[in-house]
């Protein structure tokens, strides 16, 4: 037993250098330009194919396999460079909610340029032989590949926290990481000391890549398998900080290495467990201060701020005349569209209805939440289930289930998460309880594990007199379009009421509203509860549409999807999300066949959109038609600029 | 040295500073004196490209500035001390010094002795960082940075703002020891009469973004009535 666990320490220990390696580089660039950077993941596994490119399967020695890493470095350092100029520089001056959607943008062009170039084999490379065996110690054996590992990182660290804290170009960049505006005034270039620290950044990113290439499996989606550990490191360790990020990397380890003795059955579900605790403990982080001033931030994120506040709708019949003719062309489609096409088309309604829901926490409420796709699983499998025991409980009296189940989750959910956490701890919280939930079910042989459930019949509506059979494709999808649009017009009608005013004014200034006498902390609730219902609504329609539920439905990937939808229609408006969904859509319908190229494609066009148009697809529209009136409005920052106008224009009641 | 003509800045729509015609002589010194909003510290944003949007000519010793950024501007020779103060909270007052002579570029910047014996205040509080400094001492450090690289012109806005009047008499002090010894001019926004008189030789009143008066201060005490148009509350 005492080898037992002493083994598992030391294999926690390389897991949590494994990742403090990868996660080095996030910190760096947090601490620097304030942005999350999601993609990082992406870039790790782009610097494993590098570096794979250069080695081959079997490295000779150990030093062509650090030759490979620290060439494989350069290769990301000089990516970075290039991003640095095209994308990060301008997301110094958008709000933080665009600056996730953004390298997240990144993340799917990254994802899908790698498929294109590399092929979506598995690959897998061996240690050098020189670090294949083991080193023994009496009865104790430790993988000198291992220790290769933990070394690596110790020494990293080193290197970074000498850099960081000792040297005059670590007090430069604290300087910068501070008040970039006043260093700039003391005649620091600091456009170059962001491009030199991003380059940094991905340096060790490309440099991890080749490095922990041995005993990995090379697939495309590599780029996951760190990705949410090192943010828990980073989000643990207090944002930005490197120590912080080191210690928590050792934390993890070790709880990953508990998690292999207590719980075998569900790898890694511990570190979620432990992560939420910790969120609720110290949402700042163990470090929130030196170096990056990450205690503000945090607070800061409170509030979806820099994103154009939801406009409250204008003219009434134009948008009844809009909702009308789409309801109509989606009605006649059974008629006309492909089977293949239809399903795309039931799919991207029930994805609306999902984004909606996730809008009124965003644009509404002013809380942004990365597990959405949680509640839509919940009520996925509980129809799913059901549907397939056969149980004979009426399908409305199933649906209005998957709703009660969302609200109450949600409730036990939001009244905890909501009392204590906010911005980015909130949105680390939720996306957790979705690992949770997703690692939970693909566990469950009772839910079909990974497979899940296959085979949903699909129901009848007993109505009495009438007997609705829905089991046709064609029946079900007008169902679909009947529930969705029924949702849809629900949550408007809620948005223009005197409930919707109140979230209105939160999200744009919680405090003032506090003061006005608002409990704000009971309507964030309210609307997450709402929101969580909706979601598992959208969830429990799907199962019986798709006629499977995968645990995928709860995965973080998922959850973004919601986010991208709002983000590239427009969070400032009502029907922005639905918007967003039908362009997606058309998207990976057009692009369905290209492996990699979709990514790209999508990936490409949303970041366009958050990099040219903040507001989205319909506040471009409106943004031009109002700086037409507005008329003479000299040369201008676009972003910045047109952000205040459109407040000035919202700011009246 | 430092010749500003026509200049108009913008905030967005807003149009804050009309066409603002300023000189400030190699080692001159000249205070900028209104109320607020009056424009002062868009000025003194405006001639360091630290903000709004600008049109308009900025000379240093007839090199043209129009296109040169904020950190350029810095190193040939403009230092902005602004009115918040901006210590970098993590650096030791050290630090905070040493770090500004990135601006001196090419040219020798001050000794660190030199400048913390002319803020006596500062002496015992060298190691100590940013955030652990009242607002005057931060004030002192504020200057002291400003005036590390050696400037040509050292821009300082509204010093003397909450700060006790023992440490204005003891600022006005060193900033004009400062001045005098290093040859460094001198561009003051205040609205401290006492602290402008005392540093400078020059007066110009802003009023809604144009300059109103001009002159020296023995004109401006021979016009009652700009004071009382122009300054009185």
């Amino acid at each position: 037993m005492g080898m037992q666990i002493g083994f598992a320490l030391f294999n926690g220990l390389t897991v949590g250098m494994s990742i403090f390696l990868v996660a080095a580089g996030i910190t760096l660039v947090f601490g620097m330009l304030k942005i999350l950077n999601i993609a990082h993941g992406s870039f790790f596994m782009i610097g494993a194919y590098v570096a794979y490119s250069i080695i081959g399967s079997h490295p000779d020695s150990t030093l062509q396999l650090v030759f490979a890493a620290i060439l494989s470095g350069f290769v990301l350092a000089g990516l970075g460079l290039l991003l640095n100029a095209s994308v990060f520089q301008r997301l110094r001056n958008i709000g933080e909610a665009y600056s996730l959607i953004a390298t997240f943008a990144l993340l799917m062009i990254c994802n899908g340029a790698t498929k294109i170039i590399w092929g979506v084999n598995y690959h897998s490379v061996s240690a050098p032989d020189a670090l294949a065996g083991a080193v023994i110690y009496g009865s104790f054996f430790a993988p000198s590949y291992s220790l290769f590992i933990i070394g690596l990182g110790v020494l990293t660290f080193l290197a970074l926290e000498i850099v960081v804290h000792r040297s005059s170009v670590g007090k430069i960049v604290r300087a910068i990481a501070h008040d970039s505006w006043m260093a700039n005034l003391v005649g620091i270039n600091t456009s170059r000391i962001y491009a030199l620290v991003v380059m940094a950044a991905f340096f060790c990113v490309g440099m991890a890549g080749g490095l922990l290439l041995p005993n990995q499996s090379l697939t495309p989606l590599l780029f996951e398998s760190y990705l949410l550990q090192s943010f828990m490191v980073v989000i643990i360790g207090g944002l930005g900080n490197i120590r912080g990020a080191f210690i928590g990397a050792i934390m993890l380890g070790l709880i990953e290495g508990a998690n292999f003795l207590m719980l075998p059955g569900i790898p890694g579900i511990l570190v979620y467990v432990i992560l939420i605790g910790f969120l609720l403990w110290r949402p700042q982080g163990l470090f929130p201060q030196p170096g990056a001033d990450t205690a503000d931030r945090v607070e800061g994120m409170a509030e979806t701020e820099g994103v154009p506040a939801t406009m409250p709708p204008k003219s009434l019949s134009g948008g009844i005349v809009a909702a009308v003719l789409v309801v109509g062309v989606l009605a006649s489609m059974p008629f006309w569209a492909n089977a293949g096409f239809l399903f795309i088309v039931g799919f991207a309604m029930v994805e609306a209805v999902l984004a909606l829901s996730w809008n009124l926490l965003f644009g509404y409420a002013g809380l942004t939440t990365f597990g959405h796709a949680a509640f839509f699983a919940l009520g996925a499998y509980f129809v799913g289930f059901l549907l397939r025991q056969d149980t004979g409980i009426p399908f409305l009296a199933l649906l209005s289930g998957s709703l009660a189940l969302g609200a109450l989750v949600a409730f036990i959910v939001g009244f905890v998460a909501i009392r204590r956490t906010s911005g980015i701890a909130l949105g680390i919280l939720t996306l957790s309880l979705g690992e949770i939930l997703r690692r939970a079910i693909s566990y469950s042989p009772a839910l079909g594990s990974d497979d899940g459930l296959s085979g949903i019949p699909r129901p009848q509506i007993d109505l009495g007199p009438v007997l609705v059979d829905l089991s046709s494709e064609r029946a079900y999808f007008w169902f679909l379009l009947a529930a969705c649009s029924l949702v849809a017009l629900a949550l408007w009608s809620f948005t223009v009421g005197p409930m919707g005013r109140v979230l209105i004014a939160l999200r744009q200034d919680p405090v003032r509203a506090e003061f006005l006498g608002i409990d704000v902390r009971r309507y964030r609730l309210l609307a997450f509860v709402i929101s969580g219902a909706v979601a598992a609504l959208a969830g429990a329609l799907q199962a019986p549409w798709a006629q499977i539920v995968t645990p995928e439905a709860a995965s973080y990937l998922h959850s973004t999807q919601p986010m991208l939808n709002t983000l590239l229609g427009g969070s400032g408006f009502f029907w922005g999300p639905i918007v967003g969904s039908a362009i997606f859509s058309g998207i990976s319908y057009a692009t369905r066949t290209l492996a990699g190229l979709s990514e790209v494609v999508s990936g490409g066009i949303l970041l366009v959109v958050v990099l040219a148009a903040p507001g989205g697809v319909l506040g471009l529209g409106s943004r031009f038609s109002r700086t037409w009136r507005i008329g003479a409005l000299h040369k201008r920052p676009a972003v910045d600029e047109l952000a205040r106008v459109g407040k000035q224009a919202v700011g009246g009641p | 040295m430092l010749e500003v003509s026509g200049l108009n800045a913008f905030y967005g729509d807003s149009h804050i500073l009309h066409g603002v015609d300023l000189t400030v002589g190699s080692s001159d010194r000249v205070s900028i004196l209104g109320r607020n909003g009056s424009g002062k510290t868009t000025l003194m944003k405006s001639i360091l490209n630290a903000g709004p949007r600008i049109h308009g000519g900025i000379r240093l010793d007839g090199t043209d500035l129009a296109r040169e950024t904020s950190f350029r501007r810095a190193r040939l020779g403009l230092s902005l001390v602004p009115e918040d103060r901006r210590i970098f909270p993590h650096l030791t007052v050290t630090d905070n010094l040493l770090i500004a002579l990135a601006a001196a570029g090419d040219r020798a910047g001050l000794d660190l002795e030199r400048v913390l014996d002319t803020f006596p205040m500062l002496g015992p509080l060298a190691a100590r960082y940013g955030s652990q400094l009242s607002g005057g001492q931060q004030q002192m450090v504020a200057v002291a940075r400003g005036v590390m690289p050696r400037p040509r012109c050292l821009l300082l806005d509204e010093p003397t703002e909450g700060l006790a009047p023992v440490i204005v008499r003891q600022l006005a002090a060193s900033v004009v020891r400062l001045c005098d010894e290093f040859k460094i001019g001198l561009l003051l926004s205040e609205q401290n009469i006492w602290f402008a008189r005392f540093c400078t030789q020059h007066v110009h009143i802003i009023e809604n973004g144009r300059i109103v008066f001009s002159g020296s201060w023995d004109e401006f005490e021979s016009r009652p009535d700009v004071k009382h148009r122009y300054l009185a509350v």
